[in-house]
């Protein structure tokens, strides 16, 4: 047996699994233990910023503490099984075993195979019906715990929505309780708590959910984002994480509305703080981290009213040399004052579709003109590398659409070759995304493009867009396809999923790591179709997330899908309400 | 300029060399201490390391010199507060010149524990003992770069060439475990010498007035 140390040397990036970061929170074992994992590896779970929320929300109970844990990299996690050493925390390095819940962040879909994997390494039993009392509790949140259904079987409850107050409350029950049943049961009052075990699908012949067995689960929302609970530092990772900057939250929640995006719709409704909140949380992120740029994230940063106001306060504020970046700038919105700071290399614009028909499908309201006009600006700024975002497989699209993609490329080239300041050739980077119909979109209820059809648009795709000083790139089919289907699963996938992981499969949304004929043969073992995911659902069908209230009612959803066929535009919540459903909770009105 | 002698230990070993300078560039900053910038399109901090170390290598003479124009006396306790709890800084020398730590490092001293003694005669009197050099793939005789080699009690102290010509002490180990058996063997890097075998203080005399 080889000694912690010993594998440590013999492993990609050991500075991974050694913790002790500087600025990590200072913790000791307390009565109630958390210790928050993410299913992925470090560099990628450091740039997160809702697990720093969650765990500073934790350590501020009296009683409670949380530590962290990210998934080792398979070379690590061979030798850790190997030589019988546990999975354990960063912060105490003790074994996951031993902690009273652990609670995993659920950033997306093609993690599920990673959260197995970690409980295994753990020497925790997967399914939660194995996990007796001497095993700590097991929790999701995040993002896809939205439809948590196809993962239900491993977890003992889910977090849906907001985490500031669920997760106190939640530490607050744990520390009163005795019996993980106890526990259990009272923490479905709790807004938000979901427990697997306590409500249940209930299924006809034919595999159609009927209805739903047990508590009906509401979002949980944090209205007052100003007040909120926010870290006053950040922990420094020994190893560059992806996004190595310090992080403010500008907004939760986005005005817009486009009709395919999952998070315009969960995040509802818009949350902002004030420039003068703002500028504090950033000046103690960088002054205690070091960092020399930060990141003011929020789904879109452009959207913010007083973002002027906020980059002047902050220019003011902050040390000098420290970069101020804006993750997800609109081309509408693209001007000189926000891109000057940045070093001019590369822009990325995301129009999602070629055509202004498809643009009004998906509500996305940017138009042909907008476009010219940001590259313009850009140009002149020296920029000669565009990034184009576009999405394939959309509703209604058509070959035209495709053809339009070309258009805009041929139009920025236009505006680029009038620009008498250029010093190089310009390069643009075509990125097109499969679309899936996500559970709370305007979209749920549509089909998932066909393998047949995508190899036809591929066609076009290359028909249409190969041109010189275009690079065109796209996602693996199959790769989608398994998104969808995980998104959009009911508890029948669970299987699926376990199967998967038996044969080896993990870091699915890793490339290198993607095993297609594993997940087939998954599938086909349990007996499980994919198309049975794939299909258009029909209005009347009960969905496998209906359980869950995120508070945008499905009748609004609904309506924005026959108007995205009607081809009108909605616009976005900045235009007047719309009346989704969160009136009565919504801040702006 | 300010050249700082700092440790390497509790797990800071296992941070590779350019995020370990990624560490001092983000110490500076926390420290709030001014500091000098190259002058290019992309300005970087100017801080020099001493040559890297292989990575898992405990050490406690480790130098890195920062271009500050800084004059306090408190640089070292500002520094270890705002570091690591690996990474420390132990000695804090104050200099007018730009010391080049990365080629005036010519040898260090390793501590070996774990090794079963042995006549390290047999090593030295072997003018064709050789190591396996793993990054290159295959054996190299490297008896000139050991300079000493001896038991103080069962710790085992090799002095060996740092720098342009290098032994690792890894490989070292790895050799001696083949030869002499062991259990679970540990190294410490003890001391680094400059400029074939000074000391700091020396040297740091020796540059200061010969070096004009």
């Amino acid at each position: 047996m080889k000694t912690l140390d010993e594998i440590l040397l013999e492993v990609e990036r050991p500075s991974r699994y050694i913790g002790g970061e500087f600025g990590e929170p200072s913790i000791k074992k307390e009565k109630f233990n958390y210790c928050i994992c993410f299913p992925d590896v470090y560099e990628v779970a450091m740039s997160n910023l809702g697990i720093r929320i969650v765990q500073e929300v934790i350590n501020q109970v009296d009683g409670a503490m949380a530590d962290r844990c990210f998934a080792p990299w398979p070379d690590f996690g061979s030798r850790l099984k190997e030589n019988k050493i546990p999975l354990y925390s960063l912060g105490l390095r003790i074994p996951l075993k031993e902690f009273d819940m652990l609670g995993f962040s659920l950033q997306y879909e093609l993690s599920y195979t990673t959260i197995l994997y970690m409980l295994d390494l753990a020497g925790i039993p997967l399914l939660a019906k194995d996990r007796g009392e001497e095993y700590p509790l097991i929790q999701g949140g995040g993002p896809c715990a939205v439809n948590p259904e196809p993962i239900a079987d491993f977890f003992d409850l889910f977090v849906i929505g907001d985490g500031e107050d669920s997760m106190r409350e939640l530490a607050e029950l744990k520390l009163k309780t005795k019996t993980k049943r106890e526990f259990l049961e009272k923490a479905t009052e709790i807004k938000g708590v979901y427990v697997p075990s306590l409500t249940h699908p209930e299924y006809d012949e034919k595999g159609n959910i009927v209805k739903f067995v047990g508590k009906k689960v509401e979002k949980a929302f944090c209205l007052d984002l100003e007040n909120a609970v926010f870290p006053k530092t950040q922990t420094v990772g020994n190893a560059e994480a992806v996004h190595d900057r310090a992080v403010i939250e500008v907004m939760r929640g986005c005005y817009r509305g486009c009709r395919f995006c999952q998070a315009g719709f969960i995040y509802r409704p818009v949350r902002k703080k004030s420039v003068k909140t703002l500028t504090e949380q950033a000046c103690s992120l960088v002054r205690t981290t070091g960092f020399d740029s930060l990141s003011l994230n929020s789904l879109s940063t452009s959207d913010y009213k007083d973002l002027r106001e906020l980059i002047t306060s902050l220019k003011e504020n902050l040390p000098e040399n420290t970069s101020v970046s804006l993750p997800s700038l609109r081309i509408d919105s693209f001007d000189e004052f926000y891109a000057k700071e940045a070093r001019k290399n590369s822009l990325t614009f995301a129009p999602e579709a070629g055509t202004q028909r498809l643009r009004n499908v998906i509500n996305k309201d940017i138009s042909e003109e907008d476009i010219v006009s940001g590259a313009k600006k850009a140009f002149e700024l020296g920029y000669s590398l565009i990034k184009l975002y576009f999405m394939m497989g959309l509703p209604t699209e058509t070959e035209e659409d495709i053809k339009g993609i070309r258009r805009i490329i041929e139009t920025i080239k236009g505006v680029y070759s009038e620009n008498p300041k250029r010093l190089r050739g310009l390069r643009i980077n075509v990125s097109l995304s499969t679309f899936i119909p996500k559970p709370f979109t305007p979209f749920q209820w549509e089909e998932f493009i066909s393998e047949e059809t995508n190899k036809q648009k591929l066609e076009q795709v290359k028909t249409h867009l190969f041109a010189k000083g275009t690079t065109v790139s796209w996602n693996d089919y199959c790769v989608s396809e398994l998104e969808t289907v995980l998104a959009r699963g009911d508890r029948r996938v669970a299987k699926v999923i376990l199967s998967a992981y038996n044969q080896g499969c993990i870091f699915d949304s890793w490339g290198e790591f993607f095993y297609k004929d594993k997940w087939n043969l998954a599938f086909e073992e349990n007996g499980v179709s994919k198309e049975d995911y794939k299909r258009a659902i029909k209005k009347g069908d009960i969905l496998p997330w209906e359980f869950i209230d995120i508070g945008v009612s499905k009748n609004f959803l609904y309506k924005e899908k026959e108007r995205a066929y009607g081809e009108k535009v909605t616009g976005g919540c900045h235009t007047g309400c719309k009346g989704c459903g969160l009136e009565g909770r919504c801040t702006l009105l | 300029m300010i050249l700082i002698r700092y440790s390497k230990l509790n797990g800071a070993e296992f941070i590779p060399h350019l995020d370990t300078l990624r560490h001092f560039t983000k110490t500076i900053r926390r420290m709030g201490i001014p500091i000098n910038y190259s002058q290019g399109f992309n300005p970087h901090m100017l801080v020099y390391m001493s040559s890297p170390i292989a990575l898992g290598l405990k050490s406690e003479s480790e130098y890195c010199l920062f271009d500050t124009d800084f004059n306090g006396d408190d640089f070292l306790e500002r520094f270890n507060n705002a570091s690591l709890k690996g990474i420390k800084c132990q000695a804090v020398y104050k200099t007018d010149k730009k010391i080049n730590v990365a080629s005036d490092i010519t040898s260090a001293l390793y501590e070996i524990k774990g090794i079963n003694y042995f006549d390290v005669n047999e090593i030295l009197s072997d003018a064709e003992f050789s190591v396996f050099d793993k990054r290159a793939g295959v054996e190299k005789v490297v008896r000139d770069r050991i300079n000493k080699l001896y038991f103080e009690g069962d710790v085992l102290y090799a002095e060996l060439k740092f720098g342009n010509v290098t032994l690792r002490s890894d490989y070292l180990v790895e050799k001696l475990m083949a030869l002499y058996g062991g259990d679970h063997p540990t190294v410490i890097k003890k001391e680094a010498y400059f400029l074939d075998g000074l000391t700091i203080d020396n040297y740091l005399k020796n540059c200061l007035t010969t070096k004009k």
